[in-house]
């Protein structure tokens, strides 16, 4: 898991979840273990595209059910904006 | 206490990149003309630029420095977000859902102790208060804000001064074409109709909330904008402008005792304009009216009145032009009948249309009854909450019919009664035929503005006519133009001159698009201050324009001008 990363998903997700970081897991199930709804999930990764300063495809963001997973596409998209030299917003 | 600073805005541009934030053609949502009104094939379509009406009510109502954008870059909006404003109201539509979410983001993140209001029709969605917004403006915005603001509910109301432009879509790329400015007024809100999916009539609880208080304050504040702009054509915004008896007849009485050159356009109903003798209502100034038809069959309270075929021709007959609007997909429309409803509407010769699908929309009691009879389709995407949408399960219909049978029924009104600009030619010639051999003085004043506008534009049509749709439409053109000149005099060598301009400019226009394809339409971002804020915290690169507060209605006391 990417270290840089994974602290700012988890403060974002905490704030979100209105929960303490500390009580904030990466590998359980985000809408089975803590409930999400799809407005909750709209607001989570609104404010990672803004603080990692990148989009998240639509079809990437279906796939997501932890943070792990959260983490892992906002690595790949970060990569992968560096490579191209672009910003996605 | 220093006077608070708010940042009013709408939603962030692009609109024509598809992407997360934006389907395909979301562009031509911002464009009232190409995508609804004179949504045809060809040449003839027009555009206009106009402006988000509600922020710039809210900010001339304010004591606070106001600022209002209006479709930024994001990289505008972040900017402007760091020069520390103390209230941040953001309007949004909802197919514009996903971008609000990204700007309560970027507000939260680059301006944390900035107040977030959200406001404008998105706010008829379901648990937005979810959202960890400070406030939401679900209704009229002027009181909403003054109380958030702490500042006098009840203090005299502003108008500003708000324009738009209309002209032909391809002037876009041709801008020494010109085009044809008019003022804006709100004159209301809401309607006590309450047809069963009226968005608007549902947001504002069924009910009007007026907000030029009399009909005199109507002239005054179309006099103003002559004084300031030296504009006198107008367009009125009030969902059905006739329903009011006692405000038009004070318009009308202030009109009487002081004539003036004055047009405006409307949306009314049959029920509400079957109140009047047509005349009086042209001897003040109407010269467009909305009529939502809505079906052959319109099972709506507002359709109650005249015969709407004969309510059409008297309109006509007086030079006022009309938009006629239908809904498809109304619970008794089948595939046999449908076509009938276009025929219908083709026959009314209205000067533009709009043909939408059957929407319901949050809040309005049809979506209150379709989710009762399991008819809301559950996986439409939020984006897709439009006029054209289908979200609306209907036993005759499979999913995405009637989108192309509206847009065949655009096409089918384009071929059988021509482009809708040839439309409002017909019509302003055949009101200057009446008009002008009447004694009366007023409507001798509507007669010669009519012959200036079938002036003005017939020259579009005089070398124009290898495109138009088919061989009937030139004939009547032809027939038209022929009459114009006989009856209104010959072309002027100035007429001639602009239609071989005109006709020069379309022909390099059909060159450019079989090479370049349509025109996508991008807003510019636009900046407007209100207040004696600090103009010079604008972003240097766009020109803001300082709009001086103006009192121009006031709802409790005789009005004090200006």
């Amino acid at each position: 898991m990417n270290s840089e990363i994974a602290p700012v998903i988890r403060n974002i997700f905490s704030r979100v979840q209105k929960l303490s970081p500390e009580d904030v897991s990466f590998d359980v199930d985000l809408f089975a273990v803590y409930g999400l709804d799809s407005l909750k999930a709209a607001k989570l990764l609104s404010h990672v595209e803004v603080e990692f300063d990148i989009l998240l495809p639509d079809d990437d963001i279906r796939t997501l059910h932890t943070l792990n997973d959260v983490v892992a596409l906002v690595d790949r998209i970060k990569k992968r904006s560096q490579q191209e030299g672009i910003c996605h917003v | 206490m220093s006077k608070r600073k708010v940042l009013l805005t709408t939603v962030f541009r692009p609109f024509s990149v598809p992407n997360k934030f934006n389907l395909p053609d979301d562009e031509k949502f911002l464009d009232y003309f190409s995508n609804r009104l004179t949504r045809e094939r060809g040449l003839f379509v027009l555009h206009d630029n106009h402006p988000t009406v509600a922020p710039h009510l809210i900010a001339c109502n304010l004591q606070s420095d106001v600022t209002v954008m209006e479709t930024p870059t994001i990289i505008e909006f972040t900017d402007e977000l760091k020069k520390g404003y103390d209230v941040l109201g953001i309007s949004f539509l909802t197919l514009h859902f996903p971008k609000l979410m990204h700007m309560i983001a970027l507000a939260r993140k680059y301006a944390p102790q900035m107040k977030v209001v959200i406001g404008g029709f998105g706010t008829a969605l379901h648990d937005l208060e979810r959202l960890d917004v400070d406030g939401i403006c679900h209704g009229e915005g002027v009181r909403f804000f003054r109380e958030f603001l702490g500042e006098a509910v009840d203090s005299h109301i502003d108008h500003p001064l708000l324009t738009v432009d209309v002209r032909l879509r391809l002037a876009l790329g041709y801008p020494a074409l010109g085009s044809r400015k008019m003022g804006i007024i709100v004159n209301g809100f809401g309607c006590p109709h309450a047809c069963e999916f009226c968005s608007t009539s549902a947001y504002f609880g069924k009910r009007h909330v007026p907000f030029v208080a009399t009909g005199k304050h109507l002239y005054e504040l179309m006099a103003h904008y002559h004084r300031m702009l030296g504009i006198h054509e107008f367009i009125i915004y009030e969902e059905d402008f006739f329903l009011y008896r006692r405000y038009i007849d004070d318009y009308l009485q202030y009109f009487r005792e002081r004539p003036a050159p004055f047009s405006f356009a409307c949306y009314s109903t049959v029920k509400a304009l079957s109140q009047y003798p047509l005349e009086d209502l042209v001897r003040a100034g109407l010269s467009h009216v909305w009529i939502g038809v809505e079906s052959v069959q319109s099972p709506f309270n507002k359709s109650n009145g005249k015969p709407v075929a004969e309510l059409f021709t008297e309109l006509q007959n007086h030079g006022v032009t009309t938009t006629g609007s239908i809904i498809a997909g109304l619970d008794h429309q089948t595939r046999k009948n449908l076509p009938n409803e276009f025929e219908h509407l083709a026959s009314l010769f209205p000067s533009t249309v709009q043909i939408s699908n059957l929407i319901a929309g949050p809040e309005t009691d049809l979506r209150s009854r379709l989710e009762r009879e399991g008819r809301l389709r559950p996986d439409v995407d939020i984006r897709d909450s439009h006029l054209y949408s289908d979200i609306v399960i209907h036993p005759e219909f499979s999913r995405g019919e009637l989108r192309g049978l509206i847009f065949q029924g655009y096409d089918f009104i384009y071929q059988s009664i021509g482009p809708a600009l040839y439309r409002m030619l017909a019509t302003w010639h055949q009101g200057w035929k009446n008009l002008h051999i009447s004694a009366d003085p007023l409507l001798q004043m509507r007669s010669s503005i009519l012959a200036g506008r079938v002036r003005a534009l017939a020259p579009v049509f005089l070398e124009t006519e290898e495109f138009l749709p088919n061989d009937v439409i030139r004939s009547r053109v032809a027939n038209l133009m022929s009459e114009i000149e006989r009856l209104n005099g010959a072309w002027t060598h100035a007429e001639r001159r602009e239609a071989k301009r005109i006709s020069k400019v379309f022909n390099q226009e059909k060159v450019r698009l079989e090479r370049d394809g349509p025109f996508v339409y991008e807003p510019d971002t636009r900046i407007t201050y209100y207040g004696e804020g600090e103009a010079s915290n604008a972003v240097q690169k766009l020109v803001p324009q300082q709009i001086p507060r103006v009192t121009v209605v006031d709802k409790r006391r005789p009005l004090m001008l200006f």
